[in-house]
């Protein structure tokens, strides 16, 4: 059993996996693994949990949701017990979401579970990178050279840590956008760092708009001026050289104008289908 | 009598500009004689050749954790680090449970430690009630009880009227405000430095900016007040150029540095993780190189160890999980590393770790005959593992911990007892 927690865990492997996503989107022939997936969950979430659910099924395996919180235990321990409880009712791979940051998780693996982690707080959000370059490799066949610009509250994004390592490993640079004390300081896989949006949208080539987290931000941020200084306007719409992307869940009218979301330009029904995909290849990868 | 003879030190004496092979003899807990080729005459007799003798060294900024936190450290197994690492005189910190707010906590201590009897512990006490920030302790019957200074270390007084009465009323006892500078408003949960490390897991950060803005706050309401500050743990560049900026406007002010600071930059933190969560933070290499160019140019006025034991459960989570690490058994090899890099001489660490300590506190340790023995003899070049089996602490959470480092105390001599001896 193997795991993807980071990005960097799959640095030897992503591209197999997703060729393996290739291969089940174009083909639509799945292998049957018969495994149980848990799929235990300590935020809210609708889509990842769902595509992660179907692409389970889809791999002839049975799922269990949990909804878990368990925010105030000491990380670590609590999810230890909780992951060999699941380990010796049966349970093969945990595909898990926690509040609490995975940061240092070497006692999880030896319980020899296939893991996957589906987002842990701010750190990382490995399946979602890994689809936002299957999507973008899609329509552009190479990355290498190619500027990504991410928008919005970098610093507390997950999807930007896992998809910004991804996409420099294909050889693109990576550009950020947002409030000062939104950008990461000395963050290692980061090569532009822009406050103004209209001229980092000169630099990209592609952007990926960031939901902003508004509960985070509400007494600090006036969300209409954010829009105007940091949102995806019609405006700024047109003159991007290729594609806009977007983890989802959208706020419209903030991070990007609503009727822009499924434009000629954007990926975002394109990222929720693959992510189907891409999980599955997750999977079977993790089952080993 | 007890007596004890030592044989051929190299004795280092800054204050008097003594460094010379000679014998010392210790009668009771007095020095005697420090003279070339001392006769031994039935005297215990420690031979101290390619030793350095000095004055024992002084941390004004150790957590003994008792009482209240005896699982982590006690005031036994504290005192024993603390002459494990050549210190004869430290100052416990008063975030105790209860706190060291009142006279009885204070005689507690101070009646433990002499029981004890390896070291002598002073005790500052708080500059709040509970270290709440709100309500002053009454420093005039603290300071008659034994405080020596007083400080809310790790819960820095935040509220800026308070730090000027507090330092109004420090003169006025005749003592001095040890200050923790962080400014609550700018480290939240925060964890580690604003960085790398912090950038790569999202975590809540410390920034430098939340130490600087307190310690520009607190040197003014000293330049003002004529109240004895001295800044805890500077652990930045621009606190560096505050500091100088006050002293050099004549403000009653000093500064320590902690070595876990002198040695480490943040990028440990990938490989070492938790162990490296101190409060302020360690931060990248420009500023430890700024802390150890300070060092070197005489604007930090000592080395405090802040030792800070902890259980290991209580050093696992990032954010939620407890600051600090080891101190005492650490400084010695830390500061000797920095002697071998040709950026401080053996003269200055002696005066960082034992005369200016002594002089913050108010008392002489030169060594001279007729003086007390208080002294430690150190090999400079000895290498040795800094392990489970040698740590006389109750926690090991240092990122030292296994690692080969080099100077070692040999022997440390309180009121003329050997207290500890390396036994190889």
């Amino acid at each position: 059993m193997k795991y993807i927690i980071e990005a960097q865990n799959i640095k030897d492997d992503y591209k197999n996996i997703l060729e393996r996503a290739k291969f089940f989107k174009e083909k639509n022939i799945y292998p049957t693994l018969n495994k149980s997936c848990a799929l235990f969950f300590e935020e809210p979430s609708t889509r990842t949990r769902l595509s992660f659910e179907k692409a389970s099924r889809n791999l002839g395996c049975e799922t269990y949701y949990i909804q878990g919180n368990f925010s105030s235990s000491v990380k670590g321990e609590t999810l230890f017990d909780t992951f060999l409880s699941f380990k010796k009712i049966g349970i093969d791979v945990v595909i898990f979401r926690t509040s609490d940051i995975m940061f240092d998780y070497e006692a999880l693996l030896e319980l020899k579970l296939g893991l996957i982690n589906a987002g842990d707080s701010t750190h990382e959000h490995p399946s979602q990178g890994l689809l936002d370059v299957f999507t973008l490799l899609e329509k552009t066949h190479t990355l290498k050279n190619q500027n990504i610009l991410y928008v919005g509250d970098i610093y507390h994004s997950r999807v930007f840590r896992s998809g910004a390592y991804l996409f420099k490993l294909e050889g693109a640079n990576i550009g950020v956008c947002g409030y000062p004390s939104f950008i990461p300081k000395d963050y290692p896989f980061m090569d532009k760092v822009f406050t103004n949006l209209d001229e980092a949208i000169e630099w990209a080539h592609h952007v990926i708009a960031l939901r902003i987290q508004k509960e985070r931000h509400k007494e600090t941020y006036n969300l209409e001026s954010y829009f105007d200084m940091y949102g995806i306007t019609k405006e700024r719409y047109n003159k991007i050289k290729g594609f806009l992307m977007h983890p989802g869940p959208v706020n419209r009218d903030i991070d990007i104008d609503g009727d822009l979301l499924y434009k000629e330009k954007s990926l975002i029904a394109n990222q929720i289908e693959n992510g189907v995909f891409v999980r599955m290849a997750m999977i079977e990868y993790v089952v080993g | 009598m007890n007596s004890i003879l030592i044989k051929s030190a190299r004795l280092i004496e800054p204050d008097l500009n003594i460094d010379k092979v000679v014998d010392i003899l210790i009668k009771d807990d007095r020095i005697e004689k420090i003279s070339e080729n001392i006769k031994e005459n039935g005297f215990d007799t420690i031979d101290a050749k390619g030793l350095i003798a000095c004055s024992s060294f002084v941390d004004l900024h150790a957590h003994l954790r008792d009482p209240g936190f005896n699982y982590k450290e006690d005031l036994e197994s504290g005192t024993k680090a603390a002459v494990f690492g050549g210190f004869t005189t430290i100052v416990c910190m008063p975030n105790t449970n209860p706190p060291i707010d009142n006279e009885s906590v204070i005689s507690y201590i101070l009646l433990k430690a002499e029981k004890i009897g390896i070291c002598d512990v002073k005790v500052s006490a708080c500059v709040t009630k509970n270290r709440a920030g709100k309500e002053l302790t009454d420093f005039y019957k603290l300071k008659k009880a034994g405080a020596v200074c007083f400080t809310d270390d790790g819960a820095p007084v935040q509220e800026q009227s308070i730090m000027l009465k507090a330092l109004e009323m420090s003169t006025l006892v005749d003592s001095f405000v040890a200050n923790h500078c962080e400014d609550d408003a700018f480290v939240k949960e925060g964890a580690f430095d604003e960085g790398a490390f912090s950038s790569v897991y999202g975590l809540p950060f410390r920034p430098s900016y939340a130490e600087e803005v307190m310690i520009a706050r607190d040197a003014t309401l000293s330049y003002h007040t004529g109240g004895r500050l001295h800044i805890q743990h500077i652990s930045s560049a621009l606190s560096i150029d505050i500091i100088k900026f006050f002293k050099e406007k004549g403000a009653n002010i000093t500064c320590e540095v902690n070595p876990n600071h002198l040695a480490l930059n943040s990028f440990a933190a990938f490989k070492k993780k938790t162990l490296l969560k101190v409060n302020p933070p360690i931060r990248d290499y420009k500023t430890q190189e700024a802390l150890i160019n300070a060092l070197k140019e005489g604007i930090i006025d000592c080395i405090a160890t802040d030792h800070a034991p902890h259980a290991p459960h209580e050093k696992k989570h990032p954010i939620k999980g407890a600051a600090g690490m080891l101190g005492f058994q650490v400084a010695l090899p830390i500061m000797m590393s920095l002697v071998k890099d040709g950026i401080i001489d053996i003269k200055s660490l002696i005066k960082l770790m034992s005369k200016n300590p002594a002089k913050i506190l108010g008392f002489d340790n030169t060594i001279k005959e007729g003086a007390l023995a208080n002294i430690v003899l150190w090999h400079p070049n000895h290498e040795w593992v800094f392990d489970e089996k040698i740590n006389p602490s109750k926690s090991s959470n240092s990122p030292f911990l296994n690692s080969i480092l080099t100077s070692k105390v040999f022997y440390t001599i309180y009121k003329g007892k050997i207290v500890y001896k390396y036994l190889g």
